[in-house]
């Protein structure tokens, strides 16, 4: 008898706790896929980021990709030649970040968010102010940074769509949606719903095997092209060649 | 029609690839060049990493390279003998000139070491083709009397053949019917494959006027000949680079291969339709634009002045 009665209390505690957290939750919110898969056809794909919010303050939502190590170099002049000169490396970067807010950009550099990384200013890149400038540049040129403010898409005053732009260019690994909060600079809430880009079929065959075997994959490439020369000599010779 | 490259992490146009294939081989089957001076700066281009870049376009050269050469030894315009010796100098030179690279690209400079071998080599060679070949067919077509050789004349050039002719160990090539030193061969093929290693291509376009102006080889058996060396040095990159920095993207290799040993066909065809002193002035003119552009990228201020790079 009174294993039903926990049990009765189990199974009501559960049914009811998403409505308890929705009453008590500032933010709620989900995404429309929970992976990306790279084929041969991959061109980029598009995600589908919505949620409620039911406390006042301002919703920020940050996509960061997997880290990785970049390098800028800069060009430099020497009597009168161009080469490289300064070279920066920036280790354990993101490969990604996306910034969807909904204040602008100006006020976002007030608030005081560095130690979660949020906005341009914010990201902990190198000592140098210029070379990190070119950097996210260079990625918002790759469609990989976007630091504006994103726009966030309102239906109402508490049901919010934002739709993220992943380029053909993405990376492999294990990306974060992070969907904030903020009210005068504090983080009231925080969401984090982890999302992951891989690669199938060719695609990821061919990534195992170059990766893995090494060896046997470049002998591999070796002969893949020594039999093609031959193949389409022969076809040539076969159908085409009248002259000898 | 799109399509994802598994280990350049990118999307690009498959006909875009396809073209750049079928110039590549043609090049190769016409001239006796690999084509990786032409077919990697063109991938980085499109978008591809540099580093895939070159090691794929390596795998690529050896579909274009067998194919022509097999259209070249058909007509027996191949002197193996001689190509061996090729093939070991030049395997040994650019395992010598890829540690020495390894030790100046931690200076950071080794980009400007490339753009510096490429306009002195490119821009000697290119000349020196280009004024020999405009006499070749000026004497040809006009019938002009001044037939002796410049080259032979020149004082410091008969110097250096005399030289080459009093060193040891010489070897009668049959093919080609010449007796040289087997040290002709191999320390000029040696010092290729130093350069090679550098500038990250197959070194046909150097190979072709040394074996012209320094081995003295008949012409008709000079693109065939380097075409087979070029297989090697071409295999042997590849290797290399798949075995170490598994930079080589097999799907690219294969849409670059089948269209560049296609587009070698053709320029096997076209090199027998063209007298040998033209197609050599197409070359020489060829290889010169490639050196101004590079003498220019060196002088003129980049529009961008910063680039990025993923380091893996």
């Amino acid at each position: 008898m009174k294993v039903l009665i926990k049990k009765i209390i189990l199974l009501l505690t559960l049914l009811f706790l998403p409505i308890a957290l929705w009453a008590n939750s500032p933010i709620i919110s989900g995404i429309s896929q929970n992976e990306i898969n790279i084929d041969s056809n991959f061109n980029g794909a598009k995600v589908l980021v919505f949620g409620a919010k039911n406390e006042a303050g301002d919703i920020v939502v940050v996509v960061r990709g997997p880290k990785k190590d970049f390098r800028i170099s800069k060009k430099e002049k020497f009597f009168g030649i161009w080469h490289n000169g300064k070279q920066i490396d920036f280790n354990d970067t993101y490969s990604f970040y996306n910034l969807f807010a909904t204040f602008d950009g100006k006020e976002l550099n007030k608030q005081n968010l560095l130690e979660f990384e949020i906005g341009k200013n914010n990201l902990q890149l190198s000592q140098n102010v210029i070379f990190n400038q070119k950097f996210i540049d260079l990625m918002e040129k790759n469609n990989l940074y976007t630091t504006g403010t994103g726009s966030i898409d309102f239906l109402g005053d508490t049901l919010f769509k934002i739709a993220i732009d992943f380029p053909a260019n993405i990376l492999e690994g294990t990306y974060n949606i992070e969907i904030y909060l903020i009210d005068n600079g504090s983080i009231i809430s925080f969401q984090s719903i982890p999302f992951y880009v891989n690669k199938i079929g060719l695609s990821a065959d061919i990534t195992k095997f170059a990766q893995q075997q090494k060896v046997i994959y470049g002998l591999l490439a070796i002969l893949i092209a020594i039999v093609s020369g031959f193949i389409i000599n022969f076809i040539f010779n076969r159908f085409f060649n009248k002259y000898g | 029609m799109q399509i994802y490259l598994p280990i350049a992490e990118i999307s690009v146009n498959i006909f875009l690839i396809l073209a750049l294939g079928l110039v590549t081989g043609f090049l190769a089957g016409m001239f006796g060049i690999g084509g990786g001076f032409l077919a990697t700066p063109c991938l980085i281009f499109i978008g591809i990493p540099a580093a895939v870049a070159v090691a794929t376009s390596a795998n690529q050269i050896i579909a274009a390279s067998v194919s022509g050469l097999l259209s070249h030894f058909k007509r027996g315009n191949v002197d193996i003998k001689m190509g061996m010796f090729l093939v070991l100098g030049g395997v040994i030179g650019s395992a010598f000139g890829v540690s020495i690279f390894s030790i100046v690209q931690k200076t950071g400079h080794s980009d400007l070491l490339i753009s510096f071998c490429y306009v002195l080599f490119l821009g000697s060679i290119s000349l020196t083709m280009l004024s020999d070949s405009v006499k070749n067919i000026l004497n040809k077509n006009i019938n002009l009397s001044w037939h002796e050789d410049d080259l032979e004349n020149n004082n410091q050039y008969s110097k250096l053949q005399n030289f080459l002719q009093k060193l040891p160990y010489k070897l009668y090539f049959e093919k080609s019917n010449i007796t040289i030193s087997i040290f002709v061969p191999l320390i000029l093929s040696f010092c290729i494959g130093i350069l090679v290693a550098f500038m990250g291509i197959g070194g046909g376009f150097l190979m072709i006027p040394a074996m012209l102006y320094i081995l003295k080889m008949p012409s008709n058996l000079v693109v065939g000949t380097s075409l087979f060396q070029i297989i090697f040095i071409a295999s042997n990159t590849t290797f290399l680079q798949a075995a170490t920095t598994s930079n080589l993207d097999l799907l690219l290799a294969i849409i670059m291969i089948i269209s560049s040993a296609i587009g070698a066909q053709f320029g096997g065809k076209a090199s027998y339709k063209f007298d040998p002193a033209v197609s050599r002035l197409f070359l020489a003119v060829l290889i010169l634009l490639i050196c101004i552009k590079i003498f220019f990228q060196l002088l003129v201020e980049p529009t961008n002045l910063y680039s990025l790079e993923l380091l893996k």
